[in-house]
């Protein structure tokens, strides 16, 4: 392996997992997202349940 | 709105700096004679050491508050901080042997700074993992505890070097640092540009994990209610 390939392999690596760190936090926002989603649905169904005579 | 225009402005000049980084590591920084272009690699392996001490140094001190306090904003920081130390802590464990093999023509050997390092990685990842399963009223006053007597080991592995004999390089000193001029500009360049960095995945990480905090309050106070 000459200096250019660990260099490459070096700076690839650094960025893979940093790429994957962003993507993991994206996911678990995303997953966030939906258990607002969720909550703030079955809210609105008691609220339009309770509007009903 | 000024907040807004803030955070947009230090995200662009943390691009803008990245790029600068690069370009200063790859065409502005002369090639070291005796290493040759593997020696590049120590402008990413330095600054994410230096970012994995600062991270756990915000740990160490958010600990301290938190004991004092009792606020849950600084068991977050804390723990959000310690998980960035550890993801910077990840990347100086990986570069360092890929510097290491060309040159030391070894991945690893258990030289005091490599394996303080390797020590401290475990430590903060013990912290992690000690969050998931400890019961959620002892999980920050442990996480605290645990995040004061862990950081004893980051100032061990900073001057490892210095206390021990070793093989590692030195190239922080009391006399300055010890390289070129244009490879003490990009090396300063690139601690900007990741300290800026981490300081965005930090904002980020915490902010994330507010909202999952409230998120859960809100669910279950919503339970509490529908349920009975």
């Amino acid at each position: 392996m000459t200096g250019t390939l660990y260099l490459f392999s070096g700076f690839s690596i650094t960025w893979i997992i940093l790429f994957i760190y962003l993507f993991s936090m994206v996911k678990r926002q995303k997953s966030l997202e939906i258990q607002i989603e969720k909550i703030s649905s079955k809210l609105e169904k008691v609220q339009n349940s309770q509007a009903l005579p | 709105m000024t907040k807004r225009i803030f955070e947009i402005a230090f995200e662009v000049v943390t691009f803008l700096l990245m790029f600068a980084a690069i370009y200063a590591i790859f065409i502005y920084a002369p090639i070291e004679k005796t290493m040759g272009i593997v020696q590049k690699i120590f402008y990413l392996h330095v600054p994410a050491a230096f970012l994995a001490f600062s991270a756990f140094f915000i740990t160490f001190l958010a600990s301290i508050v938190y004991l004092y306090k009792k606020d849950q904003k600084w068991d977050v920081i804390a723990y959000c901080s310690a998980e960035v130390g550890v993801l910077f802590c990840t990347i100086v464990l990986i570069t360092g042997p890929i510097w290491a093999k060309p040159v030391w023509n070894v991945w690893w050997t258990w030289d005091p700074r490599l394996t303080t390092t390797l020590i401290l990685w475990f430590i903060y990842l013990a912290y992690l993992m000690l969050r998931g399963v400890v019961r959620e009223n002892q999980r920050a006053n442990l996480s605290a505890v645990f995040g004061i007597i862990g950081f004893a080991n980051v100032p061990i592995t900073f001057f490892a070097i210095r206390l021990w004999r070793t093989i590692h390089p030195v190239i922080i000193t009391s006399e300055g640092i010890n390289i070129s001029k244009p490879m003490k500009y990009t090396l300063l360049l690139t601690f900007c540009a990741f300290f800026l960095f981490f300081l965005s995945l930090l904002k980020n990480r915490i902010k994330l994990e507010r909202l999952k905090i409230n998120t859960e309050n809100v669910k279950a106070v919503y339970e509490e209610i529908f349920s009975s």
